[in-house]
């Protein structure tokens, strides 16, 4: 067990750096860079070489993402290139903001499939059944922004329940915390529950097929027992590792959310980042997603490893 | 009966001036105003951004202000003198001005800024503008001596057309704070700054105008999305908004709890054509497209009524204004098959043009402009690239037609001079005419006006004839607050001033 | 009478349809699919109307005789666009996940074929690629190369490849062990000859439910990456595309993006049916109670 995990550590440092570098090359092929942003079309041949020399950007690429990958590794990810701001205080700012998004999608989304899912495998072919999961499929259909336009046409515009963008901090005032991020994290949770729907059904199913679901039956159990204390129980245990593998892409997916909802969280910082060619923004911020991912699947084969004796490493 | 009327007059006036009263600047209140990008930066000499730039507008002064009318009025300076020859611009700064950190202006100061933007090591994209200055002199605390390498009527607008010319302080270039921290000397001094979030910026006390401003707090909060902006107006979440999508000109308008402010703005929107690349190079070819095309139909399809179709980047009835129109006719296609022919492609020819998702206008515009080509036999391929990619492009000339526009002209020099002065800075299209040039160089010497606008008419006559800009129509400036919002002026040049801005409760 | 003849033969492949027949739902989505899919192709040649002829004086008409869902804000026609885009949003679906399948499936089967060292490599690099925000890659590659249909199918392709690699290798780790596999390498038959006939067929399951899967999401890809600017380009028309250009006159002309959101949730959700139902039909385990 000790050698799996420090194997899984050893790979997923080389992932992670993998990924520095996969970074590194992608921002610097795109055409463009951050001395013609901040110019903008008011730029002459001479200022463009001028910032760009400012910014170390006439150096060859190897030296510098030798620079930027020696400093991280003291973790100082350097400054943005067009606003000075410094890196590791933006991603830090801008992590929980990412983080409560993710949280509450995921708390939709378990609302939703956890209900749907149970339903869907023990009553498939009755027409409630059919229709909850019609219904949680509908979530998968339409395109994250969409939802989230809609909902705020629906929910702030003409029902003016909700606040249509912006976030706040939980430390300034929960109840508002709570209120603007209802909106994004629907668009997302309906989607990622619709997702998790599947597999709580197809974990439900799988259990009852088990020979002691049975047993129970057998020895004259009521079927709500039945499937509350046995069932559910165990097929958590693959929700569990399913939940796990939501947050994690989750993370990555917060993109769009983040942008139609104006929410300053990490998701948008790349994006920002992208088209400002903000290079060690862009870096630093892809490097933590990445990093989050890579931590979470880990924590998540662990799990497997740990609660599944058949599982070979 | 005169008792009577005496009473009523009486009675009349008190009315007014409770009346007067009611409706008189309230002081305090916070404006929360929705603007659609991050600022890319607060250093004014340093950033393109128009982002930062609405933020900056309220933060800084520069020596000589752009009033509403665009003339240019006392700011920093309280007046100044020309000498003789033109060649020394003598400024007198105002007493008593003050930056945000508490440190008194001083001439000094203003030389360091202009100097600073004049240093190529800054990098800055304004240093064209001060490319007549031979050198800044502070002569004592509150003068500043500007020489000039030759007589230049236009410096004033020059110098204070934009905040890219903002007279910054000192300090906070040394130890590095003026990208994150700007301090400057205007009716605002900036707060916060929370990235993808808002900008917090609040009274400044000390401002150099009496009794201004009169908010007690600016919050600019980002909001991307503009269908998401324009909601977040309506529902009330937001105060003011920046830029109106043209097709919601409408329904704003009719929304009982909105206010719309609107002006015809000093931009300009235009095809630019690469002179470099076959077969635009024959003014030919270029005046057969100016010919072809139907500017109420692209200006209807960029945006809906917010523009003003124009074949010349000079608004109708401005005072420069030579009522150059050699394409008024269009579209007229038998003209233009004529010229092609002329030119030897009677076939048509293939064509680029470049345009970006940045401004949905443009993609618009292009849309339109390849439909109305065909009937000229031009096939236009329309190349839709990402903001910072088409920049790349346009430097490096790989285009063959791009859409784009200038803001913040205000004197015809701005409209020209930088743009079609052979191997000037922004002169991407290649062209190259000796005759425009020394009428350029005359323009920026002439100081008569009738002689000045006698110069610029010949170089309307040239430019817009030989077509290296085709142009296409003058965008109107368009904002919208709430009604409690007062004392908020849509200005042409687009500027973002709440200096005379109040909230009535 | 023989035997043969009474006892009717019952293949593997026959029993994954009689299953995946028997659920309604399936058919459903089967049915959605078959009619996006008709629509999509004969949809554009029998609207008579030109998807590309911009026409200002027409934009934004709400639905009328002539233009029976509207016209949008170039006074193109929606409804034959909206069909037209569906042939693109499918076109690029279809060529993306058929990339990541043959890319990911061709480097899953080698990875778990050939283990070790060939294994660890590769699936590390599945491992950036997966580990790499989606959207941001897709962003970056597209940027790189260009907005456009071709280079949006390559971007969403290279995004999926590693969900197939991963998949695929599993299969073959679990299959490799079979009897019938060991025996064929005792025998001397060419690694090739194994991957093909032996291997790929019994993997094929697990993928080709994440092949149906991936079809609908590349659907909803490709509408965000167009909302972000990049994805497919004007003047040709997507799904996604004019989803994303709607949301801007939704108060004004809501049937501009109406109709193409209809057809990407009948689309994706039928998509997502299918792929369920052939799941459920291929596991045996996952029996209803009343049997099958």
């Amino acid at each position: 067990m000790q050698a799996y995990v420090v194997k899984r550590l050893a790979t997923m440092v080389l992932v992670v750096l993998g990924i520095s570098f996969a970074v590194f090359l992608v921002a610097h092929l795109i055409p463009g860079d951050p001395a013609r942003i901040l110019l903008g079309i008011h730029a002459d041949r001479q200022q463009i070489d001028e910032i760009r020399r400012q910014l170390g950007l006439d150096r060859p690429l190897l030296v510098q993402y030798g620079y930027w990958i020696s400093r991280a590794l003291h973790g100082d990810l350097g400054r943005s290139v067009l606003t000075g701001e410094q890196v590791t205080s933006a991603l830090a700012a801008r992590l929980p903001v990412t983080c409560s998004l993710a949280l509450g999608a995921l708390l939709i989304a378990l609302v939703i499939a956890l209900p749907a899912g149970i339903v869907a495998a023990i009553r498939p072919n009755s027409w409630y059944g059919a229709l909850i999961t019609v219904a949680s499929q509908i979530g998968v259909a339409i395109p994250d922004f969409w939802l989230g336009i809609m909902l705020i046409l629906a929910c702030s515009l003409t029902l003016g329940w909700l606040p249509s963008f912006g976030y706040v901090s939980i430390r300034e005032s929960v109840g508002e915390w709570v209120r603007h991020l209802i909106l994004p994290a629907m668009s997302i949770g309906w989607i990622s529950g619709s997702i998790v729907t599947r597999f709580v059904r197809s974990a439900v199913l799988e259990v009852l097929g088990e020979d002691y679901v049975c047993v129970a039956r057998a020895k004259g159990l009521r079927e709500r027992v039945v499937i509350l204390r046995h069932t559910v129980r165990n097929a958590l245990i693959t929700i569990v590792t399913v939940v796990g593998l939501q947050l994690a892409s989750l993370l990555s997916g917060v993109v769009v959310i983040e942008v139609v909802f104006a929410l300053p969280g990490l998701g948008r910082l790349a994006y920002d980042a992208v088209t400002r060619r903000d290079y060690p923004m862009l870096q630093g911020a892809v490097l933590t997603v990445a990093l989050a991912f890579a931590v979470i699947n880990l924590l998540v084969d662990l799990l497997y490893v740990y609660i599944d004796p058949r599982v070979k490493y | 009966m005169r008792r009577h009327v005496r009473v009523v007059a009486l009675v009349a006036s008190l009315l007014a001036l409770v009346g007067g009263a009611v409706c008189a600047q309230q002081p305090g209140g916070e404006l929360i105003a929705g603007i659609s990008a991050d600022p890319i930066g607060f250093d004014p000499h340093k950033t393109s951004a128009y982002s930062s730039f609405e933020v900056l507008e309220n933060v800084y002064d520069t020596l000589v202000g752009i009033s509403e009318d665009l003339r240019p009025e006392p700011a920093l300076a309280e007046g100044w003198e020309t000498s003789e020859d033109g060649l020394t611009w003598t400024f007198h700064l105002r007493p008593g001005v003050v930056f945000h950190n508490g440190r008194p202006l001083v001439a000094s100061d203003v030389a360091y800024s202009l100097n600073r933007i004049m240093d190529p090591e800054t990098g800055s994209g304004a240093s064209w503008r001060l490319a007549s200055v031979d050198e800044i002199q502070p002569t004592d605390g509150q003068t500043v001596v500007i020489r000039l390498k030759h007589p230049y009527p236009g410096l004033l607008t020059k110098i204070g057309g934009y905040k890219g010319m903002a007279i910054v302080a000192k300090e906070t270039v040394e130890d590095g704070t003026i990208t994150t921290r700007p301090i400057g000397t205007g009716p605002f001094q900036f707060v916060t700054y929370t990235p993808g979030d808002r900008i917090v910026l609040e009274k400044n006390a000390a401002y150099w105008q009496e009794g201004k401003p009169y908010l007690d707090r600016i919050v600019f909060r980002v909001i991307p999305d503009e269908t998401v902006r324009t909601t977040s107006l309506m529902t009330g979440e937001i105060d003011w908004v920046d830029s109106v999508p043209p097709q919601q000109i409408a329904t704003l308008s009719a929304h009982e709890r909105i206010e719309i402010g609107e002006t015809s703005g000093t931009a300009y929107w235009y095809i630019g054509v690469n002179l470099n690349h076959e077969p635009l190079g024959d003014v030919r070819v270029r005046r057969a497209v100016a010919l072809a095309i139907d500017r109420e139909e692209i200006a209807a399809a960029a945006k809906w009524e917010a523009a003003v179709a124009n074949d010349s980047p000079i608004p109708a009835g401005a005072y420069y204004d030579a009522e150059i129109h050699p394409f008024r006719g269009s579209p007229n296609l038998t003209a233009a098959k004529q010229l092609l022919e002329d030119a030897g492609y009677a076939e048509g020819f293939t064509a680029d043009v470049m345009v970006s998702n940045f401004y949905p206008e443009t993609v618009r515009a292009a849309l339109t402009l390849q439909s109305q080509l065909k009937g000229l036999g031009v096939e236009l391929e329309i190349r839709v690239l990402e903001w910072g990619t088409w920049l790349e492009e346009e430097a490096t000339g790989n285009f063959d037609f791009f859409i784009c526009g200038w803001i913040g002209n205000l004197d015809p020099d701005d409209y020209f001079y930088a743009q079609h002065y052979t191997g000037e800075v922004f002169n991407f299209t290649g062209y190259s005419n000796p005759e425009l040039d020394a009428l350029l160089d005359q323009g920026r010497r002439a100081t008569v006006a009738e002689d000045r606008y006698a110069i610029y008419a010949q170089v309307q006559d040239i430019v817009i004839n030989d077509a290296p800009y085709i142009y296409l129509y003058i965008p109107k400036v368009v904002h919208a607050w709430q009604p409690y919002v007062r004392g908020y002026v849509t200005r042409a040049d687009e500027a973002i001033r709440f200096v005379d801005t109040w909230i009535e409760s | 009478m023989s035997i043969s003849r009474r006892l009717k033969v019952r293949s593997y492949w026959g029993d994954v349809w009689r299953r995946f027949r028997k659920s309604r739902l399936a058919i459903l989505g089967a049915l959605l699919i078959t009619a996006v899919l008709i629509a999509a192709v004969v949809g554009p040649l029998l609207v008579r109307a030109d998807p590309y002829d911009v026409n200002i004086k027409d934009r934004l008409l709400g639905p009328s005789p002539k233009h029976l869902m509207g016209t949008d804000e170039m006074g193109r026609d929606v409804l034959v666009r909206a069909l037209l885009g569906a042939r693109v949003s499918f076109g690029v679906s279809f060529a993306s996940v058929v990339f990541s399948l043959a890319l990911g499936t061709f480097l899953g089967l080698l990875a778990g074929f050939y283990g070790r060292f060939v294994d660890e490599l590769i699936m590390r690099l599945m491992d950036v690629l997966f580990a790499f925000p989606a959207v941001l890659l897709a962003i970056g590659i597209i940027a790189i190369l260009t907005p456009g249909s071709q280079n949006t199918i390559l971007a969403i392709g290279i995004v999926y490849t590693p969900i197939f690699a991963r998949i695929a290798r599993g299969s073959v780790i679990q299959v490799r062990g079979l009897d019938y596999v060991m025996a064929a390498r005792a025998v001397g038959s060419p690694s090739g000859r194994i991957m093909l006939r032996h291997i790929l067929p019994n993997a094929l399951a697990p993928i080709i439910v994440e092949t149906s899967l991936s079809l609908g999401f590349a659907i909803l890809t490709e509408a965000s990456l167009s909302f972000l600017g990049l994805g497919t380009q004007p003047p040709m028309p997507s799904l996604g595309r004019m989803l994303s250009e709607g949301r801007m006159f939704i108060q004004q002309a809501p049937w501009t993006a109406v109709f193409p959101g209809l057809l990407i949730m009948v689309a994706v959700l039928g998509f997502n049916l299918v792929g369920d139902g052939i799941r459920d039909a291929l596991d045996p385990r996952l029996r209803n109670r009343a049997g099958v």
